[in-house]
């Protein structure tokens, strides 16, 4: 058998090795990017509209919550919204992730919040706002993070509860959590509170 | 030449022949060792490993979580702050419409371009004879109002059209074809995983036009564009027996989803025949 002979079976074995190592590589690329893409808060809620509307005609919007941890700059790969129907005395949670609805289900307890206004500013500009006052300090020095993002009215604005108030809460392993309350109209800081 | 440089030479010649006879001895040993690794290799049993794409994790946290941790909390502020300020639940301005303003201003014009056409009209078949050039011209200038009449109502239908079609909601139809062996059911029933059930008898009018081949509507409504676990089943006599078929779907949004159910080759003796379903999109 000659060296020659020899030389080529094992560089098809290295083809295949070759080959193989793509398709390892083109695996774990696929897994890297299996993730839905993050998105703000108004992204999604067209989806989640039409499907409320289609579950009651009289569906208003009340709660948002970011589903996933949030990503840089307010967004999130999930984010869940809570819908109240007066005729069907009933509130339906939409879970949108990937410009799909993942999941509708009964939120299961009652939770009369006011609905909120059409006009709210997005999950980013207020993210920015506790960022700015408070947020990006805490996470810091507290090496703590973002934990949840969340658009209700009549809960938090003490001093004006008729407005819809963004709230960003930041933990961190050995220190109480920061609260930061955003008002969802003019964006401005409104209230912050460590506990 | 020197003794010294004789020796150099001498000592380039062994070293080069040593470094020969180490190369050919080291491409020996390499082939030796590769034809002998790749015999081994064909005599062994052939292994196979199977590669298996490592599973990812992707449990998300329950939908509003926080809200579901704090609800207490939460419930408990808005009951105080509706207390202390009362909250603006009821009585809320609704908008609204813009498309019914449209459409309104739409129709405004419209009449308000039919009058116009109407005088323009009175104005001619009352001058029996154009008498003169500048009446000629009066008549150019009309021509072109109707003209200008003509264009704004095409803007108006194109905004209609626009209007119409862009405003399809999401809907799911469920179309019946073919017929089962031997007894027909009396119902089909349609059932949603959140317990919304729709029943829907088929008349020996509607079967006779399934035997002949016809198609019938059995369901159309509006649905939420998210993936349903979606159920058929079947009622009267032996085929209340059947459990329900399960035909997953995912209504696009926007888009009217079409269900197709055959029953042929189906029968009421049969408990465990299937439902041949077929889906598309319009």
């Amino acid at each position: 058998m000659s060296v020659h002979t020899l030389s080529k079976k094992p560089s098809r074995r290295y083809g295949l090795l070759v080959l193989a190592g793509v398709g390892l590589l083109a695996t774990s690329a696929i897994q890297v990017s299996a993730g839905s893409p993050p998105f703000s808060a108004r992204d999604g809620l067209d989806l989640a509209a039409d499907a409320a509307l289609t579950w009651a005609e009289d569906a208003r919007l009340i709660y948002i919550e970011n589903d996933d941890s949030p990503s840089t700059g307010g967004s999130a790969s999930q984010w869940g919204y809570l819908f109240a129907s007066s005729s069907l005395e009933k509130y339906q949670v939409y879970a949108v992730e990937g410009g799909k609805i993942r999941k509708a289900s009964d939120l299961g307890f009652v939770f009369d919040a006011p609905p909120l206004p059409d006009r709210w500013i997005d999950s980013g500009e207020a993210f920015l706002a506790a960022e700015e006052d408070g947020g990006t300090e805490f996470r810091m020095k507290e090496q703590g993070e973002l934990s949840t993002m969340l658009l209700v009215r009549g809960v938090l604005h003490d001093k004006n509860p008729n407005r819809a108030t963004w709230a960003f809460v930041y933990t961190a392993t050995n220190a109480a959590s920061l609260f930061v309350v955003v008002d969802a109209e003019s964006g401005d800081v409104v209230r912050k509170w460590r506990g | 030449m020197s003794f010294g440089s004789g020796g150099d030479e001498v000592s380039r010649k062994v070293g080069q022949r040593n470094w020969r006879q180490l190369h050919t001895f080291m491409v020996g040993v390499l082939a030796f060792t590769w034809a002998h690794s790749s015999l081994q290799a064909e005599d062994s049993p052939r292994e196979t490993m199977k590669v298996e794409r490592v599973k990812i994790n992707q449990e998300k946290r329950p939908s509003l979580r926080f809200l579901r941790d704090n609800k207490d909390f939460l419930r408990g502020q808005l009951d105080l702050l509706r207390q202390i300020y009362g909250l603006e639940m009821d009585g809320r301005a609704i908008a609204l419409d813009a498309r019914h303003l449209e459409l309104q201003r739409l129709m405004e014009e419209l009449l308000a371009s039919l009058d116009a056409a109407r005088t323009g009209n009175r104005e001619i078949a009352d001058r029996g004879l154009l008498e003169s050039v500048v009446e000629i011209a009066w008549l150019e200038s009309e021509l072109d109002r109707i003209d200008e009449i003509l264009r704004l109502q095409e803007s108006r239908l194109a905004w209609l059209d626009e209007d119409f079609t862009g405003r399809q909601e999401t809907a799911l139809m469920v179309l019946l074809r073919g017929v089962p062996d031997g007894e027909a059911p009396e119902s089909i029933v349609l059932m949603w995983s959140d317990e919304k059930t729709v029943r829907v008898p088929i008349d020996q009018e509607t079967w006779g036009s399934l035997r002949m081949g016809g198609v019938a509507k059995i369901y159309h409504e509006f649905i939420e564009p998210r993936e349903h676990d979606f159920r058929v089943g079947m009622e009267g006599g032996a085929w209340t027996m059947h459990s329900p078929l399960s035909v997953p779907i995912e209504p696009a949004r926007d888009r009217i989803t079409f269900l197709e159910l055959s029953l042929t080759g189906m029968s009421s003796e049969i408990t465990t025949s299937g439902v041949a379903s077929k889906i598309w999109v319009r």
